[in-house]
């Protein structure tokens, strides 16, 4: 009688080898399509509570990191101790385009406990999340978040000879997104650096070239005429010089010498200055736009040459005061100093990178004197730190609404520069709704200037 | 010395235990607290009493039945543990409750397994009744949320208890319908006369009364996978004593037609709907599909105890405790549990063909056809081999009643064994 039972022992062992090779199919055939499929909350759950790296500034100042989560000890939670100054840069959740989601793998742990990760641990490889280190200047950074605090702008600071960011703000913050290299503004009169550059360096005029003093001018063949602020001349005299026209800002000469240089020499300064060029930074940051690109027309080109049609970023026109000041090199803005192993380790180190020149040594200083000559006497006064030299341009873009919109681009101090920076206030709060450059932007340059050479009093 | 080297084994399921939960603490929290401690002694504590109770009361018993089960019912335990800590320790008594009942086995027939012959009608009976009663106690009372499927709800002050008697049911049914196929068989060996085939039709009879007392169950709860489960292992008991494959046929002909009747039955037809698309379901039945994405995501080597996701899972600890098992020790601790059942199943056929006389045959190969028939049910629901069941597996699973039907087993295997082996 045992006959039976030997069927259905087969039967049963048949069963179990099935049931192996189903296992198989679904555990090891099919586990990608599990685990990646859209109603598994796995990996969602996994990343949410994962280790990430530390982010600090090369001076040390801890700005983010993963402390174990007392409700779960198995997950971690981030935390961002240097408080809300840092928060638009840093960006504290996937897809707000801080450093947070913009190195989202960069940061992440590698210890997922799978085969391939215990293979790597076995062969020695470092698993943990490596650390970013940033070149933010807390200090500046806190500083001059608090000066911005009730207005609505941005700002940012760099080292005028490595391109290093010194600071990067946001106001008001923390509830909006970055803008002091995430978004593009009318620059107005801002751009004159980059006119006055280009006749200087091309020979077309000096400082002392004299124009015809004139309180708007309709320009030849154009549909409307370019107007100086307030519709008036830029002094008592019929004959203008260029240095006086930059320190009083008066759009008229720029007009002029834009049409006298002509369509290609200007868009070829402006391309130099990096209006037109993808700006390669971490975080998002749109290229600048010139405006008055391949114009024949003279009302365009004019007004491009007014600085009416350009729109940059306060990081990119951070960049330029910082060409002005190094002699005449445009530097390549870094936020990215160092990354670090999960002990604090450099591993690999951001190399200089040579700035590429824009102007001749010659016209970077008589830029520079000019710019200090803004300051000194010009529209910029507000701008003013007693006892030290500084150099600015002020600059009111008007943008398609009407809206004005504040600039200072200068750095400082003009002897040995070592800050490189840009204010743009927008309209709104205690200015109102008429922001200039010389009444909103230059009072923000002269305090953050302030504290910034206190700083290096202290330091010095 | 063979029982030196299973009490070597059992100690180290017990060990098992006790570093299973240890682990999962630390991979839950870091720390350990005291419970893989008690689960360590209280289960040693337990295969110690039931090794005494084989060494004195089945001396010759297979050594070879205690060593997988006890390695799989401490799997289950840790698994438990590690998705309901509540629900762990519960399970823990459970388990001290199964190790007490097969060691009450011993003790009840130390003389021998044949005086349940004459109790095969009230124990077939009985069985049936622990069968279906879910479904009879929902006749008399309707429950807002009757999604229970073989689950009974017990209220008790308030509280709401949920048992499933179903696989205690099937070991009584098994155990009885061996008694009644067993002593028929051997009429029809004593008759010399012409009317012969009809006592050999009484074999199919009870197969078709078994599937006719379980046809509304199925209608009621859906279950297609658990009642194939009844009737196929009705027919597994008449096929050991008669040796005869029309019985196969038989059994082939009711589930089909069974199956049939039961596409009238909505729950049915929304168990087949997810058994054939368990994916694009935002509403019903998850436990299939949130099952399939927890065993699927543990992938080769899985997850490790306590750092998966198993709670995500409806009813982990007892429907659904292969897939949490699955997720966190992977294809390898799949194929480890399955291995374990075939083992077990290998050893309990082999007991069957030793016994000496029929209905021990009969009964060993039952008791063992329904671990194999519960286990290829529970684990073919997953694979998505049959419909999904919410049948809970015997040695693994949080559900109380189908951890006792598996130590009964055991306890019983271990009996007949023994008088396999032991003197004549």
């Amino acid at each position: 009688m045992n006959r039976p039972i030997r069927s259905l022992a087969l039967f049963l062992l048949t069963g179990m080898a099935v049931l192996v090779v189903g296992a198989t199919w679904h555990q090891g055939v099919m586990a990608d399509r599990y685990r990646g499929h859209p109603d598994n909350r796995r990996i969602a759950l996994f990343q949410a509570g994962k280790e990430r790296g530390l982010i600090s500034t090369v001076s040390g100042t801890v700005l983010a990191y993963s402390a174990q989560d007392p409700q779960s000890p198995r997950s971690y939670v981030r935390r961002y101790p240097a408080g809300e100054a840092f928060a638009a840069v840093m960006g504290t959740g996937a897809s707000t385009g801080g450093l947070e989601d913009v190195y989202e793998d960069e940061l992440r742990s590698r210890r997922d406990l799978s085969v391939s990760d215990l293979m790597a641990a076995f062969f020695g490889e470092d698993l943990r999340p490596r650390g970013l280190q940033i070149t933010l200047d807390p200090d500046l950074q806190q500083t001059a978040y608090d000066i911005l605090a009730g207005r609505r702008g941005a700002l940012a600071a760099v080292d005028p000879y490595t391109g290093a960011v010194l600071a990067l703000v946001s106001s008001p913050g923390p509830s909006l997104a970055e803008r002091a290299a995430g978004d593009r503004y009318p620059l107005g009169s801002a751009f004159k650096i980059v006119t006055a550059a280009a006749a200087l360096d091309t020979q077309v005029a000096d400082a002392q070239s004299s124009f015809e003093d004139r309180a708007s001018w309709q320009i030849p063949e154009g549909s409307f005429a370019i107007v100086n602020p307030g519709n008036v001349p830029c002094g008592d005299a019929p004959q203008v010089s260029l240095l006086t026209s930059f320190v009083l800002s008066c759009n008229v000469v720029f007009a002029e010498l834009a049409l006298e240089m002509g369509p290609e020499i200007l868009e070829s300064y402006a391309t130099a200055f990096g209006f037109g060029v993808e700006i390669e930074f971490p975080l998002p940051a749109p290229a600048p736009l010139f405006g008055g690109e391949r114009s024949s027309d003279t009302a365009l080109l004019a007004s491009a040459g007014a600085g009416r049609l350009a729109m940059s970023s306060p990081l990119h026109m951070a960049v330029v005061a910082a060409a002005v000041a190094n002699g005449g090199e445009m530097i390549a803005p870094y936020l990215t100093a160092a990354w670090t192993d999960a002990d604090g380790e450099v591993l690999e180190v951001r190399g200089t990178v040579p700035g590429v020149r824009a102007i001749s040594e010659e016209t970077a200083s008589e830029m520079a004197r000019m710019m200090e000559r803004v300051v000194t006497e010009g529209t910029g006064m507000d701008a003013t730190v007693a006892g030290h030299r500084v150099a600015g341009k002020t600059g009111t873009g008007r943008d398609t609404q009407g809206r004005n919109h504040a600039w200072f681009v200068g750095f400082a101090p003009v002897e040995d520069p070592t800050i490189a920076l840009a204010v743009m206030i927008e309209p709104g709060g205690e200015f109102g709704e008429s922001v200039t450059g010389g009444t909103a932007a230059a009072p923000v340059a002269s305090e953050l200037f302030s504290y910034w050479f206190q700083r290096i009093q202290v330091r010095g | 010395m063979r029982r030196i080297t299973e009490a070597a084994l059992l100690a180290g399921s017990a060990a098992g235990a006790g570093l299973g939960a240890a682990l999962v603490d630390f991979g839950k929290s870091g720390q350990i607290g005291w419970t893989p401690l008690v689960f360590l002694l209280v289960y040693a504590g337990a295969l110690a009493g039931l090794l005494v109770a084989v060494a004195r009361w089945a001396p010759d018993a297979s050594p070879f039945l205690l060593p997988p089960t006890a390695l799989l019912v401490a799997l289950g335990l840790v698994e438990i543990y590690r998705i309901d800590p509540g629900a762990g320790s519960l399970q823990m008594w459970w388990v001290v409750a199964g190790v007490v009942a097969a060691i009450g086995v011993l003790l009840a027939f130390r003389w021998g397994v044949g005086r349940i012959v004459s109790a095969g009608y009230p124990l077939a009976i009985g069985g049936l009744f622990l069968i279906v009663v879910p479904f009879l106690s929902r006749l008399f009372r309707s429950l807002p949320d009757d999604d229970l499927g073989l689950w009974l709800s017990l209220d008790r002050g308030g509280e709401r208890f949920l048992i499933q008697p179903f696989g205690l049911g099937l070991v009584l049914l098994a155990v009885g319908l061996a008694g009644i196929h067993s002593r028929w068989a051997a009429d029809v060996a004593a008759t010399t006369q012409s009317g012969i085939w009809l006592l050999r039709w009484r074999h199919l009879l009870v197969i078709a009364a078994v599937w006719l007392a379980t046809l509304p169950m199925l209608w009621a709860t859906g279950d297609l996978t658990a009642w194939i489960t009844v009737v196929v292992l009705s027919a597994c008991v008449a096929f050991l004593a008669t040796g005869e494959y029309r019985v196969a046929w038989t059994a082939l002909v009711l589930v089909g037609g069974g199956a049939l009747l039961g596409l009238t039955s909505s729950r049915v037809r929304e168990t087949i709907g997810v058994w054939l698309d368990p994916f694009s379901r935002a509403e019903g039945d998850i436990g299939l599909r949130e099952s399939l994405l927890a065993w699927g995501s543990g992938n080769l080597s899985g997850s490790g105890l306590g750092m998966g996701d198993p709670d995500l899972v409806p009813h982990a600890a007892s429907d659904w405790i292969l897939a949490a098992l699955g997720e966190e020790l992977g294809l390898a601790g799949t194929v480890a549990v399955i291995a374990l059942h075939a083992l077990v199943i290998a050893v309990g056929m082999g007991v069957a063909l030793g016994s000496r006389d029929l209905f021990s045959k009969v009964a060993a190969g039952s008791l063992t056809a329904l671990l194999g028939l519960m286990f290829l049910a529970g684990a073919g629901g997953l694979e998505r081999l049959t419909p999904p069941t919410r049948m809970t597996l015997p040695f693994l699973a949080h559900g109380g009643f189908s951890l006792l039907a598996g130590w009964l087993v055991i306890g019983l295997l271990l009996r007949i064994s023994d008088e396999e082996r032991g003197p004549l």
